[in-house]
């Protein structure tokens, strides 16, 4: 059903220096349905100069900003959401106490 | 008649399948190397290989089928018919720039402002949802 695994490109020589191209990709099909999907993304870079062999990794800075605010957009939500549970006054009687003027507001 | 019908949908459900099995092959041939990583630029002593994240998908489907009855004078029929369709997409974003030049190799990630800035204003309905949702309990519940 699901399938990760990483491919590599046609290597590019450049300056003394092999450059090989990495990516790592997700095949997902649906069992009993037609189609798929493929997700294939940039996994880095396989440099090989003078005999060593390097790998650059290729991070996706956007993707990690976009993680970065939408957790901390959901964890102050949750701290807002709890701290205004943690002041209200329980019962029924507090909330109709407060209904009038509530509703006048 | 009934084997004309069959053979009917049958070739209608054939082509389907062929049309099915070819977006098939294209979804799977996303998934090659060469899709993610365009072909190299040089600029003077340097090379610049351009890198994007790729997502496809599809989805199709396909059916057949005959059936047999009489018609409006009483003649017993029989027909069939088959088909199929489908629909898909790629989408496609660029995540980074890798440079070879003199001085080394380096990857240059590629920021997408806009991105970044629709992810932030998703954070900030959050936020704002949560402290509107919260304002106005307490003043049902509360002491607002």
């Amino acid at each position: 059903m699901v399938t990760v695994f990483h491919k590599f490109g046609k290597p590019w020589t450049h300056s003394a220096r092999v450059l090989t191209p990495r990516t790592r990709a997700m095949l997902l099909r649906f069992p009993g349905l037609g189609g798929g999907l493929v997700w294939n993304r940039p996994s880095g870079v396989i440099v090989d100069e003078n005999g060593e062999r390097v790998t650059l990794e290729t991070p996706d800075v956007t993707r990690r900003i976009q993680w970065a605010l939408l957790a901390m957009g959901a964890a102050a939500a949750i701290a807002i959401a709890f701290n205004a549970r943690r002041r209200r006054p329980r019962g029924l009687a507090a909330a109709l106490r407060r209904l009038p003027r509530a509703l006048r507001a | 008649m009934d084997d004309d019908a069959a053979r009917t949908s049958g070739q209608s459900a054939a082509a389907a399948g062929g049309r099915a099995a070819d977006v098939m092959l294209r979804l799977i041939e996303a998934a090659d190397a060469s899709k993610v990583y365009a072909g190299p630029i040089q600029h003077g002593e340097t090379l610049l290989i351009p890198a994007a994240e790729v997502l496809a998908v599809a989805g199709f489907g396909i059916g057949a089928g005959t059936g047999s009855g009489p018609d409006s004078s009483g003649r017993p029929r029989a027909g069939g018919g088959g088909g199929g369709g489908g629909g898909g997409r790629t989408l496609a974003r660029g995540v980074a720039v890798i440079v070879s030049s003199p001085d080394g190799v380096r990857v240059e990630p590629v920021v997408d402002v806009t991105k970044i800035a629709l992810a932030a204003l998703t954070a900030a309905g959050f936020v704002w949802a949560a402290w509107r949702g919260a304002s106005r309990g307490m003043r049902l519940f509360g002491r607002g």
